[in-house]
């Protein structure tokens, strides 16, 4: 009996619980009922404490959000504060049990760990909102989401938040992959604009699907004319070209450094907390993917809605959505590793 | 050397010796007697007469010393609680009696208590069995407060070959168990000699 617990609780204690509790317990020869409480104690102190560490307002703010966002389109105010309630319940105590300090630099987890995380959340979410609906049938199936609006909800609902789940996950810093370490710094450098390129590529192209077609639409030119200024701002900012313009060239110059050296303050290494121009860095950070959040509420909200029943249009913003933020870890990698390859030279 | 002859240097050479105060009466009577250098003359007087002017008057931007070196020593004491050197002290009601008693194991143990060993100090501290879950919690919320940091040991060096979570005491740690080495005779007895 207390073996068969035991393997139950080994399954449902967080994570970050040392085996070594499980075997103290195991080791335990008192009575059954102190033996019970012990196993509950620990049960509910391990939660307890994890749901502390695991909190994160980013993540909470955005959950709730997207639950609003998602079921507010088709639930009535009793049902959304169900779904509400639940989701944010699910994926609290989903955080307990997986949480990992992303700063514990001896026991670091993969980066694929974090993405397969934030799947399993939306799964978890999923079946949350899926128990909350059918309570509902059984109790007050008056305020039940009809099927179809159900279905509509959810097939945004749950590739959305496993988006935002694994891109504001706190996680260690990214790192630039090191069968790349190898290569000359003009590769690099090439290959990251080409990256930047891309990125840049499919945040224009997620905006531009969000128009409306009509001529001289303001909306129109707000949402397309504004996305591609406010990345250069964002770039500009980082690169400092205004600070340093030393192309010049004497007999005993090494042009290949120099050349570099004018190169590495054209790739956006970033800044950090404290450097000169970081309140605009953030705030230029703030502007460009709540354009991209809008255009892609744009395409959501009229299946959301059921005005068009076409899911080719949210499917591919979904994809752009996921492509974009999902990979801007990486592109900022990847320019912070040209930056640093050229300055080692 | 006639007054025709006279370069605008030469004038306000003659200007500057023969005038104490940029006055309206004197730049008339200047550009009487130099009128091929009037308006050179309306610029000059008024420049000096600002610039006098900013001299007398009240200083408009002083330098405010005090506010100067208050920032610089405000700077100085953030870096240096940055980088831990310089801890707030935390009154000893902050830290619950449990944690203190936890806090106080992990600070016997000298860095070598893991998990278990410090469940088991408390446990002779306290005179009874330390529940597991409460020491997991202790040692969560001690942590989170940056009174102690776990390291990670060799696997190598560990009997089974699996690493091993310990806890060692930080500065602020320290500082804490001070305090309630003042306030808790339970810890005071446990600590004795040590700290």
């Amino acid at each position: 009996m207390r073996t068969l617990l035991l393997s139950v609780v080994e399954g449902l204690l967080p994570r970050a619980v040392p085996k070594s509790y499980l075997q103290r317990l195991r080791e335990y020869r008192g009575p059954a009922w102190t033996f019970f409480a012990k196993v509950g104690r620990l049960l509910g102190c391990s939660y307890r404490a994890q749901v502390f560490n695991a909190f994160d307002k980013y993540v909470f703010t955005a959950s709730m959000a997207l639950i609003v966002y998602c079921y507010g389109w088709v639930a009535g105010s009793k049902a959304q504060a169900l779904f509400v309630v639940a989701g944010l319940l699910a994926l609290t105590l989903r955080d307990a049990w997986a949480h990992h300090d992303p700063n514990d630099a001896l026991a670091p987890l993969a980066e694929r760990r974090y993405c397969i995380d934030s799947a399993k959340d939306a799964a978890v979410v999923l079946i949350s909102v899926l128990a909350s609906q059918a309570l509902l049938l059984e109790t007050s199936p008056e305020i039940a989401l009809p099927q179809a609006a159900l279905c509509r909800a959810t097939a945004v609902f749950v590739p959305l938040i496993g988006i935002a789940r694994m891109a504001l996950r706190p996680k260690p810093t990214a790192q630039f992959p090191v069968r790349m370490r190898n290569l000359s710094a003009e590769t690099l450098y090439r290959r990251t604009w080409f990256l930047n390129g891309l990125w840049i590529a499919a945040l224009a192209g997620v905006c531009a699907m969000s128009s409306t077609g009509l001529a001289n639409n303001p909306w129109d030119f707000l949402r397309g004319g504004l996305i591609l200024p406010s990345y250069s701002v964002l770039f500009a900012i980082q690169r400092r070209t205004l600070l340093q313009r030393t192309l010049v060239v004497t007999i005993f110059t090494n042009v290949r450094k120099l050349v570099l050296g004018d190169r590495k303050r054209r790739v956006a290494a970033g800044l950090k907390k404290g450097e000169l121009g970081w309140r605009w860095y953030v705030a230029m950070h703030i502007v460009v993917f709540a354009q991209l959040l809008l255009a892609v509420v744009g395409q959501l909200s009229p299946w959301l809605s059921g005005e068009d029943p076409g899911f080719t249009r949210p499917a591919v913003a979904l994809i752009g959505l996921a492509a974009t933020v999902l990979s801007w870890r990486h592109v900022m990698a990847s320019n912070r590793a040209a930056a640093r390859a050229i300055e080692d030279l | 050397m006639t007054k025709q002859r006279m370069s605008w240097q030469d004038v306000l050479d003659e200007l500057m010796l023969e005038e104490n105060a940029p006055t309206s009466d004197a730049l008339a009577r200047w550009q009487n007697r130099y009128p091929q250098y009037r308006n050179e003359l309306v610029s000059f007087f008024e420049s000096w007469a600002a610039r006098r002017a900013a001299a007398e008057g009240p200083d408009s931007d002083p330098i405010d010393e005090e506010k100067l070196s208050r920032r610089g020593v405000e700077f100085a004491m953030n870096m240096l609680r940055k980088q831990g050197r310089i801890v707030d002290p935390v009154p000893a009601a902050e830290v619950k009696p449990f944690d203190q008693l936890v806090l106080t194991a992990v600070y016997l143990l000298r860095g070598q208590g893991d998990d278990m060993a410090i469940t088991d100090k408390v446990s002779v501290m306290q005179g009874e069995e330390a529940d597991l879950g409460a020491v997991f919690e202790s040692l969560s919320r001690l942590q989170r407060n940056a009174y102690i940091r776990p390291w990670n040991s060799d696997p190598k060096t560990e009997p089974g070959g699996v690493s091993k979570r310990y806890f060692t005491v930080m500065l602020a740690g320290e500082h804490a168990l001070a305090e309630a080495r003042v306030t808790s005779r339970v810890v005071a007895e446990a600590l004795g000699e040590f700290a």
